[in-house]
């Protein structure tokens, strides 16, 4: 049983679909979701980690339908979740604001220390974690975003751009960070730099206009590749190809 | 760390020297863990056996890997972080808040002496600022207390296993436990306004404004309830009658309107659960 399963899910805003209709399904691995701007990754993303109610379709977390409030309030325990837009309280420290998500997400007090401090640690702060968070550059920050996500030891963890901001050091200890949280949990990870996903992800899935257009893994995306189109990496000209045969067909 | 009991030295050189059964020696290092007594006994039992070098290095492992331990996290922590979470107890709505409690507070101390031709109305005998203003500083309290529009971490708060109505219901108390001692406080000194004639309108809106709450944005349906309290309160006084609801407590009034807004709040706890849609950004 795969651990996020769509089937047919539609969300529209103001009566325009923006997901039509969409079946996927995730399971234990690395997921890159990838596609074009205003291509409906973000609201896909809400829409997994509960903040929007799909308009129709099923959508089934962690093998709980979200129908009742126990069942979602069970699942929201073991979600983790970084939104592309990443607000924060700016006179929080580090540890304040991390420890203050371990509370909401209910994890149980005698282990909300120590896993404060691991999940700051494995975003690479611990010598920051005093520090207010207004004092952070947007690296940083987007570090602490991480941080409160993985507090409670997510088995679904969705990233809405998680690299933005990082600089290309920290981009590669995020890819290691990455692999190892999707050894056990199902991590989704939507973003437009392609090459994030080829060093990092297991699966590709490239959706536009609220629709799939692509699920493999990334060689079989590579392999999709037309060596006379644009792009400069091999990762990049298979997006493009697969992207423009879909478009093409519709 | 003290505890009553520690592990008798013959049976830490028996564990040391592996001479200890399985089960005896689950059970000390099952101490050992949380002892560091034990572990300097054992560092002293094992000197000079073949286990030294094993407990050497263990040892200093165990300084290396482990981080300074911390007691659990206090009740009281966890209550500051949440008090300090919602946006309505920014230093700003705290601040907004004493102002006007306190410029309230001068207008009913001052009210004797206001212009001769209100000598002899309803308001210059009667009239109170803060039971005027007290149940828009509540409900304006919860307004800001929970929704995408005001918390920059919405989406990660209303997420939550917490978010939705449970973490609004605790915003809004913490709201209610600022506004209402330091109304009933500022009532009693100037003597103007019942503890009664404040707390049952307070309470009566801030749940009727939870219930529209359920049904449009919370925001405007603090506007609406309050616009409606202003409506019924000031325009009487505009036509020298006597305003009902600011008159006296209003029990028949106010305690249905609390009991159907809860229910209604209750039955339609579920629109809170997910975020509203706001226009997409």
């Amino acid at each position: 049983m795969p651990q996020v399963d769509m089937q047919g899910l539609t969300f529209g805003y103001r009566g325009r679909p923006v997901i039509e209709g969409l079946t996927l399904s995730f399971g234990t691995g690395v997921h890159g979701l990838l596609g074009p701007n205003g291509a409906g990754k973000t609201t896909l993303m809400r829409m997994l980690a509960t903040v929007n109610r799909p308009s129709s379709g099923t959508l089934t977390v962690l093998g709980d339908p979200l129908r009742s409030e126990h069942g979602l309030r069970s699942v929201r325990r073991r979600l983790g979740y970084l939104p592309q837009t990443f607000g924060f309280y700016p006179r929080f420290t580090v540890r304040e604001f991390v420890e203050y998500f371990a509370w909401l997400k209910e994890v149980p007090r005698e282990l909300v220390n120590s896993d404060v401090d691991r999940a700051i640690e494995r975003v690479g702060l611990g010598d920051r974690a005093d520090d207010r968070l207004k004092t952070l550059s947007g690296g940083m920050l987007r570090r602490v975003g991480i941080a409160q996500a993985i507090v409670n030891d997510p088995e679904v963890l969705l990233l809405d751009e998680p690299t933005a901001g990082l600089d290309p050091e920290q981009r590669m200890d995020f890819r290691v960070l990455l692999r190892d949280l999707g050894q056990d949990n199902c991590v989704i990870v939507s973003t437009h730099l392609i090459e994030d996903v080829a060093a990092a992800c297991t699966a590709v899935t490239l959706i536009d206009r609220g629709r799939r257009v692509f699920q493999g893994t990334p060689d079989q995306l590579i392999a999709a590749g037309d060596t006379d189109v644009g792009g400069d990496t091999p990762v990049e000209r298979g997006y493009t190809t697969v992207l423009r045969a879909y478009r093409a067909t519709t | 760390m003290s505890r009553q009991w520690h592990v008798p030295a013959p049976t830490l050189v028996a564990y040391a020297v592996e001479d200890l059964s399985d089960v005896d020696s689950w059970s000390v290092e099952a101490h050992l863990v949380a002892c560091a007594d034990c572990r300097a006994a054992l560092t002293r039992a094992s000197a000079g056996t073949p286990a030294a070098a094993t407990v050497g290095l263990v040892h200093e492992r165990m300084a290396l890997d482990l981080p300074a331990q911390r007691a659990p996290a206090s009740r009281l922590r966890q209550f500051f972080l949440l008090l300090r979470g919602a946006p309505g107890a920014r230093a700003s709505w705290l601040l907004a808040l004493g102002l006007v409690l306190v410029a309230a507070t001068a207008l009913d101390a001052t009210i004797a002496t206001a212009g001769l031709a209100d000598r002899g109305t309803w308001w210059f005998d009667h009239g109170s600022y803060v039971v005027l203003v007290a149940p828009l500083l509540q409900i304006a309290g919860v307004a800001l207390s929970y929704g995408p529009w005001i918390d920059p971490c919405h989406e990660m708060t209303g997420s939550s296993p917490l978010g939705g109505l449970r973490l609004l219901l605790i915003r809004t108390a913490l709201v209610l436990a600022a506004v209402v001692p330091a109304t009933l406080l500022l009532g009693m000194v100037t003597g103007r306004g019942t503890p009664v004639l404040t707390l049952l309108p307070g309470l009566g809106l801030t749940t009727l404004t939870l219930a529209l709450g359920s049904v449009v944005q919370l925001r405007h349906a603090a506007l609406a309830v309050g616009g409606a309290w202003l409506a019924v309160s000031v325009a009487p006084l505009l036509v020298d009658s006597v305003p009902y609801l600011l008159a006296s407590p209003r029990p028949a009034v106010w305690v249905p309107v609390i009991v159907l807004s809860s229910a209604t709040v209750l039955l339609r706890r579920r629109s809170f659960t997910y975020a509203p849609q706001l226009v997409r950004s």
